[in-house]
């Protein structure tokens, strides 16, 4: 996949976004999940991934249509919990204060200690992460899905593999 | 035993997303959601990016709608001899303050009238800061108070939307826009002040002061929820995603520190020399609770000096720069705060709309009852607890 997602010049239809949701949207959502560890907070990213993309009117660069859905999720993730807060604040939003159910089930899973210190990281962190070892991305590939520099990724992902190590050690 | 860190974190991401599949609802939610926004419109993604073009937005809005109320008088109610050492300004402007029965609704009322989304009374649950003022205080060195009030006309409630995926009006998400930071110039002859109207996005002002009347609103920068104007007026730091000392004419002069991408500043209090900076740095859970917050100190030229970051969720909301320098970190969760010119208080508007005064040993002095701004009597704040 080509990480360079620019629009192209074909009007986007009903059915080619039906194509790609069927395509990508799983793999879309596995993300969205991995980053928001969040399964219905995860579903109104790629919701709103697709109609922006929709609202966009035309298609990615052939290729590309991947990697701009993904980056599309990536943004709608990384920063949302300050915006939740600030909408809480402008007393929008109500914010819970317990983890989501799905958060919870997480507790008493195999991974709970890992999935606990993954979900500790700050957001980019978080995302260098999951881009990194699950996506199986290059630096610059989640540099470009981040609207980051390459070096910034590289000091994310050193500092979040410090983090769990630590963060890990201390419970073995 | 070798623990392979990067193979246990492939191991459990494979895990967590195991049977995980995008459903044929979800597509159907899509499919409906589109069917209702014409193609080809302009994307609006929540996110900084569009401060820009709502930069037109809070023009208008500040121009239409925003008072700067005279607000309250410090004539000294008690007339001790000393106390009255920096008399301040002609008192023509200062003996009227707002009267109770006409004052806009402050922090806990929201926008007025019909147009206040059900509920909005209701401060966030637990993990959320209180809600975010419409109305704010800016202490002049003199010691008398400027009240800023996005909520007298209603400014708020015509305005704006939170996550809106479309453009149609969604009048259910619409948001009180409302003050993150504001302070006045050193000679008292100007006031800035940013606004949070859009999610934590906002634009900073500078109102030229002519007494206490407002003379205009010009805007100085975009992506600025936050700032402060240091004592001797020479620097302004403000912050969004970045955390920049400016001059206040908008040149950039240096950048502090922000140790990892999801800390995002949304405190800060200049040392009464005006030669430091401490801010509060506040990371968050996806859901919008708190997730840690910082404190740190810096130099005005970016240089960092401090850290604490194991600051408790809740602290920050107000800190006061003690005389000998060090830093005093108040717990709770007031409305907003400020430190006078001189860092010998705090003036703090709780979250039950009482005023109170903090001394710099501590000592929490209640003023007077507050609530939606209706000043009872005004006071002086200059005075001894």
């Amino acid at each position: 996949v080509n990480d360079t997602a620019e629009l192209g010049a074909t009007a986007l239809t009903p059915d080619w976004l039906e194509v790609q949701y069927r395509t990508h949207a799983t793999a879309l959502l596995r993300l969205a999940v991995l980053l928001t560890h969040d399964r219905a907070t995860a579903e109104d990213v790629v919701h709103d991934a697709f109609v922006s993309l929709h609202r966009r009117g035309q298609t990615p660069r052939p290729g590309a249509e991947l990697a701009y859905l993904r980056r599309s999720v990536v943004n709608g993730v990384v920063g949302r919990g300050r915006r939740t807060a600030t909408a809480a604040r402008a007393r929008l939003v109500p914010v819970p204060d317990t983890p989501s159910p799905e958060v919870d089930s997480l507790r008493h899973s195999d991974h709970r200690a890992l999935a606990g210190a993954v979900r500790a990281l700050p957001d980019r962190q978080r995302a260098c992460v999951v881009l990194h070892y699950w996506g199986e991305m290059t630096d610059a590939g989640i540099a470009e899905a981040l609207s980051i520099s390459p070096g910034a990724v590289k000091s994310h992902l050193h500092r979040a593999r410090a983090t769990l190590a630590g963060r890990l050690e201390n419970l073995r | 035993m070798t623990y392979d860190l990067d193979q246990e974190l492939r191991t459990a991401f494979d895990a967590e997303v195991a049977g995980i599949t995008a459903s044929d609802e979800l597509w159907e939610r899509i499919r409906a959601t589109a069917e209702t926004v014409p193609e080809g419109r302009s994307p609006r993604r929540p996110g900084r990016g569009s401060v820009g073009r709502r930069a037109g937005w809070y023009l208008a809005a500040a121009a239409a709608g925003i008072v700067v109320a005279a607000a309250v008088a410090i004539t000294a109610t008690r007339h001790e001899p000393g106390v009255t050492t920096n008399p301040g300004p002609p008192p023509t402007t200062a003996t009227t303050s707002t009267p109770p029965t006409t004052a806009a609704p402050g922090p806990d009322a929201g926008p007025a009238s019909e147009e206040s989304p059900p509920g909005t009374t209701e401060p966030p649950p637990g993990g959320g800061d209180s809600p975010a003022p419409t109305a704010a205080l800016a202490v002049l060195r003199d010691g008398r108070m400027v009240r800023l009030d996005l909520a007298a006309q209603r400014v708020g409630a015509e305005y704006g939307r939170l996550y809106s995926p479309d453009d149609a009006p969604q009048p259910e998400e619409r948001t009180a826009n409302a003050i993150g930071d504001i302070d006045v110039s050193a000679d008292g002859s100007a006031l800035m002040y940013s606004t949070v109207g859009e999610p934590a996005m906002g634009t900073a002002y500078r109102t030229t002061l002519a007494g206490f009347a407002r003379v205009g609103d010009q805007p100085v920068w975009t992506n600025t929820s936050h700032l402060a104007i240091s004592p001797d007026g020479r620097f302004v730091v403000h912050a969004y995603d970045d955390l920049l000392v400016s001059a206040p004419d908008g040149r950039e002069l240096s950048r502090l520190d922000l140790p990892t991408g999801s800390d995002y500043p949304d405190a800060l209090w200049w040392s009464p020399d005006g030669t430091r900076i401490a801010y509060r740095t506040t990371s968050y859970h996806t859901n919008g609770s708190v997730a840690g917050r910082t404190i740190r100190v810096a130099r005005w030229d970016g240089t960092a000096l401090a850290a604490d970051p194991d600051a408790p969720p809740r602290a920050g909301a107000a800190i006061r720069w003690a005389p000998d320098g060090g830093l005093v970190v108040l717990p709770g969760d007031p409305l907003l705060s400020r430190t006078s010119s001189d860092g010998r208080w705090t003036l703090v508007v709780a979250a039950d709309g009482r005023l109170h005064r903090v001394g710099p040993d501590g000592e929490d002095t209640p003023l007077f009852a507050a609530t939606r701004f209706q000043y009872a009597e005004p006071i002086d704040i200059r005075a001894g607890s």
